[in-house]
């Protein structure tokens, strides 16, 4: 999308709203809120034909359990997802490197049992297409800041997102969804 | 003993036996490690 400056007293035409405001470069989806004591939240119907890459924002979950949480796109679980997670605590300079499980997808955050305190900010491309798929993000939880990426070793086209506590249970927060405009 | 809940979009229902058969087999656990998890 090309960028214009409008001036004042410069008459603002329809085609002008269509272009330069209504065709944003992220384009709202979803909002899921967490219900109460789930151990796993489904977003359905999120990844369509429509965009290819998507942005999605976790936050404020409430964990029973200090562990972490994980993301599954689609019907895609386990050894697919390949790629490495890492972590800083806040007083600390000394940072930890994890290989992404085999058995638990793609980890994306640490969880923290004492409030809602948990966040995590993720970029996914491909989910709808027939290629590989890519997890790309950063978190705050329990203290920790991190980063993590997963390549997703699944060819197939999924329309679903599902977020997983890997110990205990989720109780609020939200899972919202946008998509990159394409053109 | 009451199995935890499951949420798709905006309905949390309580799990079924087998869908909470499938989450132990995984290695949920109701109480957290309360440590830093570590790679498999």
């Amino acid at each position: 999308m090309a960028i214009k400056t409008f001036t004042t007293g410069e008459v603002l035409t329809a085609a002008d709203t269509n272009t330069y405001l209504a065709n944003s470069g992220l384009v709202y989806i979803s909002t899921t809120t967490i219900g109460s004591g789930v151990t796993s939240a489904t977003v359905s119907n999120c990844f369509s034909s429509t965009y290819d890459d998507y942005r999605v924002i976790i936050k404020n979950l409430n964990s029973s359990a200090s562990d972490a949480i994980a993301v599954q796109i689609g019907t895609i679980s386990g050894a697919s997802y390949l790629g490495n997670w890492n972590y800083i605590l806040f007083n600390s300079t000394t940072p930890t490197y994890n290989a992404q499980s085999a058995t638990t997808n793609a980890i994306v955050s640490l969880t923290d049992s004492s409030g809602p305190y948990t966040s995590s900010i993720c970029d996914i491309t491909n989910p709808n297409l027939a290629l590989f798929k890519f997890i790309t993000g950063m978190y705050q939880g329990r203290g920790y800041s991190g980063s993590y990426s997963a390549q997703v070793h699944s060819a197939t086209a999924q329309t679903s997102l599902k977020l997983l506590s890997l110990a205990g249970t989720i109780t609020g927060g939200t899972i919202t969804v946008y998509g990159y405009r394409k053109a | 003993m009451t199995r935890p809940n499951i949420q798709i979009d905006d309905e949390v229902r309580e799990m079924t036996e087998q869908e909470y058969a499938d989450l132990l087999a995984t290695g949920w656990t109701l109480e957290g490690k309360n440590e830093t998890p570590t790679a498999d």
